[in-house]
């Protein structure tokens, strides 16, 4: 199978964030790696602000919106964080290049700006709120939740947790579920029973959808 | 002869503005007042700079946080202070928590010699978790703590570190709590 020249652009990009990080690679590296000259490329993607918003949105948006799928299934607010996280773990066995890109955009590694305007912590948060946690909780809850998750990946890319990482659901899940039942208990908010979650709730702008 | 300590505090300021990579020696130059070369002689790239940085912020907090250990007579208590103590310190000097997060992101993992984490491992250590326990609960806690501090700073978050205070102590102790009743049931 041969790739187009943009195909080729987006493999070696994916492939040279993860390795070198989003800052230091540059759109002259991708054009030597990827044999497409610079020209050629600059025609795709004039400036790398423009190639990041691009690939690196749409690779966080593909994996969002299975996560998304994985959440309006969910029976319950467990079922639906362990389904997030065993997603979200997989991506690395799947391909470890996005899995870095779901990381770092997800850090928010570059600036500020280049964070996605809908985050899994916003993913996770209108989950929550479906499932009647209050606003207030359900932001913070949220937070704390993706923050384990997003700790636990960026400490076995670093090497400091060492079983494979999908390993790593069950704790994940359980630690999760021990920061959102603190917070449902505080509000009487029932975990377990299956909510209808329209899909409306997670695509509020998407007309698509 | 340049003050290496003049160009740490002006290459502290930039990494957390703009990242590692990006920032040049000129920029060092302009902020410091020395010339290119003079500060070439001192380091030759900044990683070198940054790790030290890095070793030295960290051994700072960490020694402060070393300190809640002898003056906390629980487990909670503990947890309570830590991300208090953490609060006031992100928001005195939350250019050098900037700086550290960054770092933690960096690709070529310019590591600290003793992280947080490893703060906290050995602290659960101590209240009686097992290795492999306290590694696992000291990831999730600094988890926490790590993402508030990243969610102020982007802005996900409204609001300062200190108006969460009580919500992160909360997330906290609910993990030590589910992850002590395991330990309990061993």
């Amino acid at each position: 199978m041969t790739l187009t020249n943009k195909e080729k652009i987006i493999k070696t990009a994916i492939t040279l964030f993860s390795e070198k990080g989003i800052n230091t690679t540059t759109l002259d590296d991708i054009a030597s790696t990827s044999g497409v000259p610079l020209e050629e490329l600059s025609k795709f993607f004039p400036d790398k602000v423009t190639l990041i918003t691009i690939i690196g949105r749409e690779v966080y948006q593909q994996n969002l919106n299975k996560m998304t799928e994985i959440m309006l299934d969910a029976d319950s607010i467990s079922d639906g964080i362990r389904g997030l996280i065993k997603f979200y773990l997989s991506t690395y066995e799947t391909s470890p290049e996005e899995f870095q890109i779901l990381l770092l955009l997800g850090l928010g590694e570059h600036t500020p700006s280049f964070l996605p305007e809908f985050t899994l912590t916003d993913l996770c948060k209108v989950f929550l709120i479906a499932y009647g946690l209050s606003e207030d909780n359900a932001v913070f809850a949220a937070n704390a939740a993706i923050g384990v998750v997003n700790q636990t990946c960026l400490n076995f890319i670093h090497g400091r947790l060492p079983k494979p990482i999908l390993e790593y659901t069950d704790q994940c899940t359980a630690a999760c579920m021990a920061i959102f039942s603190y917070f449902t208990e505080l509000e009487n908010v029932d975990m377990n029973t299956k909510k209808h979650l329209p899909k409306e709730l997670f695509f509020p702008d998407d007309p698509s959808q | 002869m340049v003050n290496k300590e003049k160009i740490a505090h002006a290459a502290l300021h930039l990494f957390a503005e703009k990242g590692i990579d990006t920032t040049t020696f000129e920029e060092v130059a302009r902020d410091t007042g020395y010339y290119v070369d003079d500060i070439h002689l001192a380091y030759s790239d900044f990683y070198q700079l940054a790790q030290e940085l890095l070793d030295k912020h960290f051994k700072e907090i960490i020694n402060n946080l070393m300190q809640l250990l002898t003056v906390s007579d629980s487990l909670d208590h503990f947890i309570q202070n830590l991300v208090q103590v953490i609060a006031i310190d992100f928001e005195q000097r939350t250019e050098v928590y900037k700086f550290l997060l960054i770092s933690a992101h960096h690709p070529t993992h310019i590591m600290p010699e003793v992280t947080l984490i490893d703060f906290g491992r050995h602290a659960l250590g101590i209240y009686g978790f097992d290795e492999r326990q306290a590694a696992f609960l000291s990831n999730c806690i600094m988890g926490i703590i790590v993402e508030l501090i990243r969610s102020i700073l982007n802005g996900h978050l409204q609001g300062k570190f200190s108006d969460y205070t009580e919500e992160a102590t909360d997330a906290c102790l609910a993990l030590i709590h589910h992850f002590s009743s395991l330990k309990k049931g061993v």
